[in-house]
């Protein structure tokens, strides 16, 4: 009997060990070490079930949902990490670190105003906790609640605990709130308490320099914008930093040192912001094909997270990229109306040019537009009323009468912050009222620093006093200057370029047919040259029609040969013009 | 009722071209705008064309002076009411052509009857300007193409009723040759389109796939074409642990060879044959001696835009287990592969001199259409090369640096691959794919053409890769006595000169988050395998459940044209064994139902009278009264009245798509509602 008793429990006990060996399973630890060891070699499915049987069998642990969002995260699958971050949260609501987590992944997923809640939550429940402050500020800065913000910081500042961090954020609060003198102090704060020599005080100090020169450039500061840009690059060689010096130096008009910035920050951008900067620049030269080929390179940036960690909302990005696709289609629609007609398939293709382009142009405009209402009602929801009015203008270019009303307020809302933007309004003015003495007005006032604005504006007068019908006497002279200084907008806005030319060499008679054919052609192709000399123009074009050494020489103002090219033997007339009229609208003496 | 068919194509045009404009246009208001403008046009039907014009016009102008007097009035406080003027602007202007254009064309339907196959045209020109070039269009609109399509069937059924009016009585003498020789007409040109929409697209999905029923497989047969595009429409998912590496995912193997066909399929070769996806796992064995030198590889397939028994695996496959499918998926087909993948080989291979085939296998893998100019060119290129592996090199090698990369090689005036190796030396894939396998099989080394995607390790999401139409490829597998199969790829990365290659922009995570996350969710299954083979019509049943989830609702239309066509063979029946007397009960029923049907008679009420609008209503009535009261009623006369019926049914006096229509989709009733007193 003791033998049978012995056995069964023998026999029962071999049943159960292995049965509650397997119940128990790998431990926690094991479970997450194997999974993130799977990770490491990119055996994701072995890690994914790894951590689906440590969430399952551990239900109340806050690691396995933590690392698995952390996973998804990685790959960028942030729909995915966000039940996961959200579970973390529920499982351990006293980490502050999980709630911050949270609501990163939620402002990857532009869900801005839930990202505000969660941390709101976690700024009381946890309100010593200068990360969770300093998120949230930030946040509250991209969803336009910048008095919410700064009040929230400035109570926690107040209590005279010095924070570098958190002095920066009050530093772009109060720049997204227009108070110069507060921003600049308190990112000067933020850099005086960051002054050693380490990697991470470099890298902070180098932020805040560039977060102060972006201020700066806002108040039309440009010297000072300068120097903090340098000392931002001084501090560490940021992507960023080269970005901000770009748009100085474009601002400035300093174009070629722009696209070197530009190229240079291209380098080492994770974001598509240089190449955007890059393409809004050939756009603005001219090379429109070049700008429509970094546009598309743009397309190519799949992943919105890096819209967190700036000052731009999805929304916004997408309204400058309507913005870019628009002026591109309207520049190119016009532009084609320099292109010689010679022939009825000439004709024909430049009239399905025109209509598709300017379709192309209108439909990026109704885009931009209703980005910019959109922009307007977060703004005024969030209650950045300035923010809202600038967006309304924008969007309502067309409709000037409500246009300017809102400008009529920015206006007055600036004029006593920002006295140095009276310039920038009245050409904004002149455009909406279709005014052109308070574009000239505009021009008079605009400094030598923002040479492309001014510049801007009198392509605009060109167009305007041109639409209007002034006498060529009235805006010829500013063809010739902003021809001088960037060519590209002449032909952006579909105005001809200011070349005379001289024939010579050959009988009289071929002389007489060259300047017959060149009027001819001039008509067609909307081209300036004629064969007559006029004052002020910048640019000759020689023809040498001598038999047997025909060739041509475009020379600038000073006499100087800038560029060159044979005439063929046997060569129609209007094929030759041609040839030399399109090497002259690339410009390749620019490049 | 043909002026209530005729708003469904301005109104169905506007609503499509407004989505297609999601961003900016709003389709509820565009399509009210049309609709007004329409029911204007039809109303101004007695007045001149100019002064319907001028009203359109105006009316359209009176929007325009509404909007422009309203923001003369515009308060001066700043409220949310200053959100409205862009956008009433925008749906002003984008409203002004389809209102004066539809309001027009619905006045001038209605004024001139004759119009109105012109405005038919018109409406198909709307309607090819609305579906060019929209690639996602059916993913912005549809949950699937078929969705499109049935939509769009609506649409032109709506415009066929239009079209649709009675015509006098024609003989069939003369209506029978005229509607074959209409349906011969018809069928030409649906083989012309479809021939040219499948140009296209094989042109489109790199010269490799071609579609089938709206989704891709590759060819079996593959040409050498003059040009092609890429296509960047997303084919598959598949999923693969450890470091991200280039795959090469083979569709087909392609040894058979002629120099008028090129390479195409030999089923009766091992591992040749059509490899399908059933519905049951499958073991496939790798011959033992060819074993060396490979590992394991487990990889899961997920179908987009494939044919969904498309197999595709890398070389070589060892075992197909299905996924079970889930409900909703976006995927038409899931399965597991475990293949057995050379790694490391060429080192190995160096000094093998022998392919390992069967001798006569051999014959057919060096079969290259006996082209001494290919022997010569390949003699050249291998030099001094001994071993098949040498040979190989050398071929790839000098394909790889003397040959440029063309999507547009150009037209050819004779062979294709003859102007590509001695002229233009410039080619995509299976050019290079073509040259390298033939010029091996001219110097003795047999080889094969593989056809499927390579794909890219950076696009790796999660051990999720996508795999899109343009990443089709072309490559050559030369066997190694005990390693087996190998593959070499010749395609060079060089570019041909002046040509610039467009890297598409990759897939959004946010498109990859959607699919991976319905993949994790499913977490789906293999398919257990039965205990006993399936049976070729159990596979065949699958396959039908499979596809019916797509297509279930043309299977729908499918079964109502089939129960009427048996309803229509059951009355035939009932026709041949019914009495005199019944048969001519049941014509007039029938005569009653086609006269409800074409219209000539309301549907719901049929007094007794109205039997009479035709000569033979009149002549079936006073028959009927004969067949019900008369002592005698004979087969003789059953028969008269048939073949009266016959001849002037009313069905016999609509046009073809009513009759072809009333054919398929009414059924005949042989018991049915009719009128019992006729007169």
């Amino acid at each position: 009997m003791k033998t049978y008793r012995f056995l069964l429990f023998s026999t029962v006990l071999l049943v159960l060990l292995p049965l509650s060996g397997r119940a128990l399973g790998p431990g926690l630890p094991a479970l997450l070490s194997q999974a993130k060891e799977a990770q490491t070699l990119q055996n994701y499915q072995t890690a994914l079930q790894a951590y689906l049987n440590a969430r399952r069998q551990f239900p109340n642990a806050v690691e396995p949902a933590l690392e698995l969002g952390k996973l998804y995260q990685s790959q960028k699958l942030y729909q995915l990490a966000l039940p996961q971050f959200q579970d973390a949260v529920k499982l351990s609501p006293l980490r502050p670190e999980l709630r911050l987590n949270l609501a990163q992944i939620l402002s990857y997923l532009d869900r801005n105003q839930e990202a505000v809640q969660v941390l709101t939550k976690a700024a009381q429940k946890f309100p010593q906790n200068t990360e969770v402050l300093q998120n949230l500020g930030w946040l509250y800065y991209k969803t336009q609640q910048c008095s919410r913000g700064a009040q929230l910081l400035e109570a926690f500042l107040a209590k005279g605990i010095p924070n570098r961090n958190l002095e920066m954020t009050l530093g772009t609060l109060y720049s997204g709130l227009d108070d110069y003198q507060q921003s600049r102090q308190h990112y000067l704060q933020a850099i005086a308490l960051a002054t050693q020599n380490t990697l991470a005080d470099r890298h902070f100090r180098s932020i805040c320099w560039y977060n102060l020169s972006l201020l700066e450039k806002s108040f039309h500061h440009y010297a000072l914008s300068s120097q903090a840009i340098h000392q931002s690059l001084a501090a560490e060689d940021r992507s960023a930093s080269w970005l901000a010096l770009g748009e100085l130096q474009q601002a400035q008009l300093e174009i070629a040192k722009a696209a070197e910035s530009y190229q240079r920050a291209a380098k080492s951008d994770e974001t598509p912001l240089s190449t955007y900067d890059l393409a809004a620049l050939e756009g603005l030269s001219g090379h429109l094909e070049l700008a429509f080929a970094s546009a598309r390179q743009i397309e190519n940036f799949k992943d919105d997270s890096w819209i967190y960690n700036f000052g731009v909302t999805k929304a916004q990005f997408l309204r400058d990229m309507a913005k870019l696709y628009r002026d591109l289609w309207r520049d190119k629609a016009r532009a084609v109306d320099l292109t010689p007609r010679l022939t009825w398939s000439a004709w024909g293709l430049w009239l399905i040019h025109k209509i598709t382009w300017s379709w192309w142009a209108w439909y990026w405009n109704q885009q931009y537009q209703q980005w910019e209402l959109k922009i307007a009602s977060q703004a005024a929801a969030g209650g950045n009323a300035p923010e809202a009015w600038s967006a309304l203008v924008k969007a309502n270019t067309e409709q000037p009468i409500v246009a300017l009303k809102y400008l009529h307020q920015l206006k007055l809302y600036e004029a006593e912050k920002n006295p140095a933007s009276q310039a920038l309004y009245l050409a904004q003015e002149g455009r909406l009222k279709k005014d052109p003495s308070l574009l000239v007005k505009a021009i008079q006032l605009f400094p030598t620093d923002e040479g492309t604005e001014k510049i801007t504006a009198e392509a605009d007068l060109i167009s305007l006093l041109k639409a209007q019908g002034a006498s060529q006497s009235l805006w010829y002279p500013l063809v010739n200057r902003v021809f001088q200084k960037l060519p590209g907008l002449l032909t952006n806005r579909g105005i001809a370029l200011p070349v005379v030319d001289i024939v010579y060499g050959g009988s009289a008679s071929e002389q007489q047919l060259w300047r017959h054919a060149i009027t001819d052609f001039s008509e067609s192709a909307q081209w300036d040259a004629r064969p007559y000399d006029r004052p002020g123009v910048a640019y000759t074009l020689g023809l040498d029609i001598r038999p047997g050494e025909e060739h041509w020489n475009l020379y600038d103002g000073k006499g100087k040969s800038v560029l060159q090219g044979v005439i063929q033997r046997g060569q129609k007339k209007e094929t030759a013009l041609e040839d030399i009229y399109q090497n002259i609208l690339r410009r390749p003496w620019e490049q | 009722m043909r002026n209530w068919l005729r708003v469904v194509a301005p109104l169905y045009l506007t609503f499509h071209a407004a989505l297609g404009l999601s961003n900016i246009a709003d389709p509820v208001s565009l399509t009210l705008g049309v609709l007004v403008a329409h029911f204007v046009g039809q109303k101004l039907a007695r007045q001149k064309a100019w002064v319907t014009l001028s009203i359109l016009l105006g009316i359209y102008g009176a929007f325009w002076g509404i909007f422009k007097i309203t923001l003369l009035f515009w308060p001066q406080s700043l409220g949310s009411w200053d959100y409205w003027p862009t956008l009433v602007q925008r749906q002003l202007l984008l409203l002004g052509l389809p209102f004066v254009l539809f309001g027009f064309l619905a006045y001038a339907g209605r004024t001139k009857p004759q119009f109105l196959p012109a405005e038919r045209l018109l409406h198909a020109v709307f309607l090819g300007l609305l579906f060019w070039g929209q690639g996602g269009y059916k993913i912005l609109f549809y949950p699937h193409p078929l969705w499109e399509a049935l939509s769009l069937c609506l649409f032109l059924l709506a415009e066929a009723g239009v079209l649709w009016k009675k015509t006098r009585v024609q003989p069939a003498s003369v209506w029978l040759p005229a509607t074959l020789v209409v349906f011969a007409l018809g069928l030409g040109l649906l083989w012309s389109v479809l021939n040219r929409y499948e140009e296209a697209s094989t042109v489109s999905g790199g010269g490799l796939l071609k579609p089938q029923a709206l989704q891709f497989d590759f060819s079996p047969l593959i040409r050498l074409e003059s040009r092609i595009s890429l296509d960047d429409k997303l084919i598959l998912l598949y999923r693969e642990d450890g470091p991200p590496v280039t795959r090469y995912l083979r569709r087909f193997v392609l040894s058979g060879y002629s120099p008028q066909k090129g390479f195409y399929l030999s089923p009766q070769y091992p591992g040749e044959a059509p490899q399908q996806v059933g519905q049951t796992p499958e073991t496939f064995s790798l011959r033992p001696e060819d074993d060396k030198a490979r590992v394991e590889v487990q990889q899961e397939y997920f179908l987009v835009n494939l044919d969904p028994s498309s197999f595709l695996c890398l070389n070589d496959p060892t075992l197909l287990q299905p996924l079970k499918r889930w409900n909703q998926s976006t995927f038409v087909n899931a399965y597991r592969v475990v293949s057995k993948v050379p790694t490391d080989v060429l080192w190995q291979i160096d000094s093998v001199q022998h392919s390992g085939l069967p001798s006569s296998e051999k014959a057919h893998y060096t079969n290259y259409g006996q082209q001494s100019w290919l022997k010569t060119l390949a003699l050249s290129m291998i030099g001094d090369s001994q071993t098949p592996l040498e040979k190989a090199a050398a071929i790839e090698e000098s394909l790889k640096t003397q040959y440029w990369y063309s999507l547009n090689p150009g037209p050819s005036e004779g062979d294709p691959l003859k102007q590509f190796l001695l002229t233009t030396k410039k080619g995509y894939c299976t050019y290079f794919a073509f040259a390298m396998a033939l010029l091996l099989r001219s110097v003795g080394v047999p080889s094969r053409v593989a056809v499927g995607f390579y794909t890219n390790p950076d696009e790796g999401l999660l051990g999720f890769y996508p795999v899109r139409a343009m990443q089709a490829h072309a490559w050559v597998e030369v066997p190694f006595q005990g390693f087996g199969w190998i593959p070499f790829d010749p395609t060079t990365d060089r570019l041909a000169p002046g040509e610039t290659f467009r890297n598409p922009p990759q897939i959004s995570p946010q498109q990859m988050e959607s699919l991976i996350s319905e993949v994790l969710k499913a977490n789906p299954h293999a398919v257990a395998a039965p205990a006993k083979p399936p049976k070729p019509w159990q596979n065949f049943w699958v396959n039908v459940q499979n596809q019916a989830q797509h297509w279930w609702p043309l299977g729908l239309l499918l079964l109502v044209i089939l129960v009427n066509l048996g309803l229509r063979g059951f009355w035939r029946l009932r026709w041949h064994f019914a009495s005199p007397r019944e048969k001519t009960e049941a014509l007039f029923r029938r005569y009653c139902q086609e006269l409800r049907w074409s219209g000539r008679l309301p549907l719901k009420s049929l007094l007794p009278d109205q039997v009479h609008v035709t000569p033979l209503g009149s002549f079936l009535a006073s028959e009927v009264s004969k067949a019900r009261y008369a002592p005698q009623y004979t087969t003789e006369q059953s028969q008269q009245a048939w073949f009266r019926f016959h001849e002037s049914s009313p069905v016999r006096r609509q046009d073809l798509g009513a009759k072809i229509l009333l054919t398929l989709l009414i059924p005949p009733w042989f018991h049915g509602k009719f009128p019992r007193r006729f007169s």
